[in-house]
């Protein structure tokens, strides 16, 4: 597979030389990048030995996502309103992902020591990191797209096919470079701490706006409407990449095309190329400094005691069986508020449980209480219960880490409790990500829908925890803070938490179910949860401890 | 001066801003000549790796002027760094590779051609005692192993000046004597060699030249026996000395049960 990629980047070695990278640099450390990817773990190109691959089921859940997307795209008519919104949909699910995960992967810093000292320009170190995550991205992307490209294929024949996966490539690339853009657009504006600080946020902001006008938009549309629409092109759509690679496939049918659709055409092969010879020859600079300023083992002090830290942090003895479930809660607590990376993989889905809520209550601005009230039953429980979803997703974080050699810890101490270190952090992440935005939403709740929603507030908490338990059991979680942060993994957490939503809609129809029935019999069942929770606790801690367990310290023995 | 390789004028360095502001490097003024080996110590936190890191360019954003080879290290560190080698404190290598692909891997960084690189490669391996281990990945190899294949990693390119971090971290005896004999007869060979150490025996043995550092500035600097006094004897007095060492009596038992007073 690195020899294929090898193959691939040496097509382009004059364009890549022409944008004054220096190949030979170039092709070695893409190379050795995925040589070190590939070697790292199993992954889903190496099915042979006992561990499954995550990278592969990955891809087959995005092909499956993909089959979903395709149907609905092509139950409409016109073939250039069907490939746009397909577009649309690869191109905000690609954006997704690479603010979430592949940010960091862009900006990694922790082989300056190996890259810096030596006589690479930053233009070859930007075109190594967009080339890198390109290579992921591109597997998503193909996933996407499979079940379309089967759909166009079969419906249209011909040349379109290939034409069709060209403009998946030039939509991968196009999202990249315009990922890359807004980031180092925002490098100029600060530095330092300040920029990191401010590309967590701007995570947020950029995931919001991106799903907010993904999920809303297509709201506002009749759909009965769409079915027989034909696009015509207005303004606005030379400023909509999407269109332009919809115009660019539509013109492998040879079919007569007006002059709007050979510009549109133009643009998306223009606008990636000028994109990214912008990007590299204009703006790698800039990334080099990003890159160099991680080089500084001195940092300014900061203050890592919050007053939400704090709480949590003496809240523990009320929650907490031993000293080192403490230990596991405190441990978790200090590493959660100050990484980085960590807040960057869970903050977005904050912002995005925002859109779920607008989504789901429609709230109408002119008279907000009373829309808001006339919500049906089913809007109102699922927005309470999808409260929870952030949460869970910052649960499933927890193994993570970019110094998993620090777990040495774990092996060292004379410490036979191990599943209490994870049953306190769990604890914490939960104290501080699920039952804060339950409180939060439990007045304003009450005020609208009245008291009688109290018993389900409660149940829908306990049923987010009941759940996110469950998963820990069957992914079988490892210790915190004690796996590497993969490459190959990249993509998990939009996985995972897509798959999480699955789970909660049964949730929230369990909690629909028992809105019909008495006050009581719900506060009884939440006592019921409540009572199985502490039995999946006790049951975490003790597999730590049974030799017969689920989970070893296998993991850690191996990295040490 | 006209000859010298490093000229270093009022080089600062600091962090954050206001009262968060942390200045690492205050006023640093060196000129340094070719072929001279150049013990920089300090105490932690002094500045060395701070230093280190600005010559070799990892830190590119600075205040002064750093002039290598009679080249601008902000305008053309490129070509500056084609000509030195770096041998870092931390064990910064990819250790999923083989000593063989990483060698290779680093010098066609530098541009090396493929027969030069396999020949340098197995000749460094072989000098290490390492090539019977070439093939294998580093993920097994122990720390000392691994510095090895940093310090081979570092000078692949035959790089006329080298900095060197910690680099006897984790080597066994024998090692350190193979190092500190090949540091000497490198500066015998014009190569000028920047050493940063805490191994004070190391320093004073083989540096042509001592500076310390406090505080981010320069606290001494001459040969060892130009700096020794009757008072301080031995580097490690000197540097006691010099950096405000206080010989408090130890006492364990305070240590592990007295109270702690802010």
């Amino acid at each position: 597979m690195v020899q294929f990629a090898l193959f691939l980047v040496r097509l382009f070695k004059a364009p890549i030389q022409w944008l004054g990278v220096d190949f030979p640099q170039f092709e070695i450390l893409i190379g050795t990048k995925l040589t070190i990817d590939f070697r790292s773990s199993p992954t889903g190109f190496q099915i042979s030995g006992s561990k499954k691959s995550t990278f592969l089921y990955q891809l087959l859940t995005f092909s499956l996502f993909g089959l979903l997307f395709g149907i609905a795209a092509f139950s409409i008519g016109d073939l250039i309103l069907s490939l746009t919104i397909f577009f649309t949909v690869i191109m905000v699910s690609l954006t997704m992902t690479i603010i979430s995960e592949f940010t960091s992967v862009l900006f990694d810093q922790r082989d300056n020591y190996i890259l810096l000292p030596r006589p690479i320009s930053s233009r070859t170190l930007l075109l190594l990191r967009l080339v890198h995550i390109q290579f992921y991205i591109g597997f998503i992307a193909l996933a996407l797209s499979l079940a379309t490209g089967i759909i166009v294929a079969v419906k249209y024949k011909g040349i379109i096919i290939l034409i069709y996966f060209i403009a998946v490539g030039l939509s991968t690339w196009m999202t990249l470079i315009f990922t890359t853009f807004i980031y180092l657009m925002i490098s100029k504006v600060v530095n330092g701490e300040r920029f990191k600080d401010l590309i967590t946020y701007a995570q947020i902001a950029i995931a919001v706006i991106i799903f907010g006008s993904y999920q809303i938009v297509p709201r506002l549309i009749d759909t009965a409407v769409l079915k027989n629409v034909t696009m015509s092109v207005h303004w606005w759509t030379y400023y909509f990449p999407p269109a332009w690679l919809a115009a660019l496939v539509k013109l492998s049918l040879f079919t007569p095309v007006t002059t709007p659709f050979l510009l549109l055409s133009f643009l998306a092969v223009f606008v990636p190329i000028t994109g990214a010879v912008f990007l590299i020859r204009s703006m790698s600079k800039g990334f080099g400094n990003i890159l160099a300023d991680g080089s500084s083992e001195t940092v300014t002090p900061q203050n890592g005691r919050t007053l939400n830290t704090r709480l949590t942090s003496r809240i523990n003895k009320y929650l907490c069986i031993s000293e080192i479930e403490k230990a596991g809660w405190n441990l978790a607590v200090a590493t959660t508020s100050r990484d980085r990376k960590f807040k960057q993989s869970v903050y977005p889905f904050f912002g995005i449980m925002i859109v779920f809520g607008v989504i789901i209550l429609k709230p109408d601005l002119t008279n907000l209480a009373v829309s808001l009230q006339e919500n049906g039953e089913l809007s109102k429980y699922l927005f309470i219960v999808i409260c929870g979803f952030s949460g869970s997703t910052a649960i499933l974080q927890l193994p993570y880490t970019d110094t998993p050699e620090a777990a040495w810890i774990y092996k060292a101490l004379p410490l036979k409790e191990n599943g209490h270190l994870l049953t306190g952090a769990v604890k914490a992440i939960l104290f501080r990500f699920i039952i804060p935005i339950y409180l939060l939403i439990t007045i304003p709740s009450i005020l609208l829908w009245g008291f009688t929603v109290f018993p389900q507030i409660i149940l829908s908490c306990l049923g987010n925890i009941l759940l996110v338990l469950i998963a820990i059991i069957f992914q079988k979680m490892e210790l915190p803070f004690t796996q590497v942060r993969e490459m190959h993994q990249k993509g998990t957490n939009s996985l995972r938490a897509i798959l999480n939503m699955i789970l909660m809609s049964f949730l929230v129809g369990f909690v629909y179910i028992t809105s019909s029935l008495s006050g009581w019999i719900t506060i009884l069942i939440c006592g019921l949860v409540a009572g199985l929770i502490v039995l999946i606790f006790r049951f975490i801690r003790k597999s730590w401890i049974s030799p017969k367990g689920w989970v070893t310290l296998r993991n850690i023995e191996e990295r040490l | 001066m006209e000859n010298s390789q490093i000229t270093i004028r009022n080089l600062k360095k600091s962090y954050g801003k206001g009262d968060n502001k942390n200045e690492v490097l205050k006023d640093i003024n060196l000129v340094i000549q070719p072929g001279q080996i150049i013990g920089y110590i300090g105490p932690n936190g002094a500045g060395k790796s701070t230093t280190v890191k600005i010559l070799c360019g990892i830190i590119p954003d600075f205040e002064g002027e750093v002039t290598i080879f009679g080249k601008d290290l902000k305008t053309e560190s490129m070509e500056i760094k084609k000509h030195i080698g770096y041998v870092p404190e931390t064990g910064a290598l990819y250790d999923l590779l083989t000593p063989n692909e990483y060698l290779s891997f680093i010098g066609t960084l530098y541009g090396l051609e493929k027969d030069k690189l396999e020949s340098r490669a197995g000749n460094l391996l072989s000098f290490f005692g390492m090539e019977k281990h070439s093939d294998q990945r580093m993920d097994t190899f122990s720390k000392g192993m691994k510095q090895k294949i940093l310090i081979m990693a570092g000078i692949i390119n035959n790089p006329d000046i080298i900095f060197l971090d910690e680099p006897l971290s984790g080597l066994d005896a024998n090692t350190v004597i193979l190092v500190k004999d090949l540091l000497i007869q490198l500066a015998k060979d014009g190569k000028t060699i920047f050493y940063c150490s805490h191994l004070m025996d190391v320093v004073e043995k083989i540096s042509d030249r001592i500076i310390l550092i406090n505080n981010g500035i320069v606290v001494a600097d001459g040969t060892f026996e130009e700096l020794k006094t009757e008072k301080a004897g031995t580097l490690e007095m000197l540097f006691a000395q010099l950096t405000g060492r206080k010989d408090n009596e130890i006492n364990t038992e305070n240590l592990f049960n007295g109270s702690h007073k802010n």
